[in-house]
């Protein structure tokens, strides 16, 4: 986890009870970040980081959206064929699974 | 679910932060966090999960995340994210003039802690560099010695003249840290390093690893096109290692 992410996590100061932290655990083929890369979910469709874009991106952050809801965690795979992804307007195909979690933002 | 109190724990880069990211037999187990900042010392974010230092630390590299399965006591498998917290690498820019100052900004939106560092109180300001982490106004030859270095440190010297690009280039040359580039023409950046050697006693591959003049030939001509070509230079020795 990149430092800045966790500052942003650590020093969050909005309205929010919850935030999204998405996180690529598995990463093949030639998907366009490797495992590690992290991207956090606020409400109000703002975001920090990035889990490498596209319709995958896009599908992470609609589910990082019912859990800001609802809380708990998800995750998600990517069995991408080029051909899937092109059709999909992206750009790389390859195995991605997505990891995603609550952070509940308690008052102090 | 995990509470935001539990990130506030993590001090040090570094840190090792452990997530069970799968387990069939006790769902309610995904998704709970630890911290390892040693093996000794195991901080849980809900429950305790029996996690042992050195069952981690058989599979993990800190350098990598990592997904492992590790057996718990009952004999049940885990699905285990590993990580460590990252520290934000740093673009020190020796000069706050103009190519120091197109730098600055494409430094920071490539993902850099920004440093400049000038003699020149005008340059090395707030007005000058608003997005910058740190601006240090200091001599060349007196203010470096009270800087720490770290191996993910990008070191880029553009100061006004040769003379202290030298000065700084011999202070930072045998440090350890990722990059080094100098500008100047190939004929002036010669010069210089070929003084490090024969009048510093510095050897030729502490000298070789200086990237100068910097920048990747791509004609560059303004100062941002330079700062682009300094910047994609950093990128490439950033991800790919040359």
């Amino acid at each position: 986890m990149k430092r800045r992410l966790l500052s942003e996590i650590v020093n969050y100061q909005g309205q929010a009870d919850r935030l999204v932290l998405a996180t690529i655990i598995r990463a093949g083929g030639s998907s366009p970040r490797h495992a590690g890369a992290q991207m956090l979910i606020l409400p109000a469709g703002e975001s920090r980081d990035t889990i490498g874009g596209g319709p995958m991106e896009g599908e992470v952050i609609e589910q990082a959206r019912q859990l800001l809801k609802e809380g708990g965690t998800g995750k998600v795979s990517f069995n991408l064929t080029n051909e899937e992804v092109a059709a999909a307007g992206g750009m790389c195909g390859g195995e991605v699974t997505v990891f995603l979690e609550t952070i509940e933002v308690e008052e102090s | 679910m995990v509470r935001r109190k539990f990130f506030e724990n993590i001090e040090s880069d570094g840190t090792v932060i452990g997530t069970v990211t799968g387990c069939e037999a006790r769902r309610e187990l995904v998704g709970e966090k630890f911290i390892i900042e040693d093996e000794n010392d195991i901080v849980y974010s809900g429950k305790d999960l029996g996690i042992k230092g050195e069952m981690i630390e058989n599979f993990y590299e800190r350098e990598k995340p990592a997904l492992l399965e590790v057996e718990i006591d009952d004999g049940q498998c885990m699905e285990i994210y590993l990580e460590s917290v990252e520290r934000t690498p740093r673009l020190i820019i020796f000069g706050g003039g103009h190519v120091a100052h197109p730098l600055a900004a494409v430094g920071k939106v490539i993902g850099f802690e920004v440093v400049v560092f000038d003699d020149r109180a005008e340059f090395a300001c707030r007005e000058r560099f608003p997005e910058v982490d740190k601006v240090i106004c200091a001599g060349f030859t007196e203010g470096i010695s009270d800087l720490k270095f770290y191996p993910d440190d990008y070191i880029v010297i553009v100061t006004r003249g040769h003379k202290f690009d030298y000065s700084v280039l011999s202070q930072v040359i045998d440090k350890n840290v990722a990059y080094i580039g100098m500008i100047g023409s190939k004929r002036k950046v010669k010069l210089i390093l070929d003084e490090l050697v024969t009048e510093d006693g510095f050897s030729r591959e502490l000298v070789d690893r200086v990237y100068a003049p910097v920048g990747l030939p791509i004609g560059s001509e303004t100062p941002a096109e330079i700062a682009v070509s300094i910047c994609s230079q950093i990128i490439k020795v950033r991800r790919q290692g040359q």
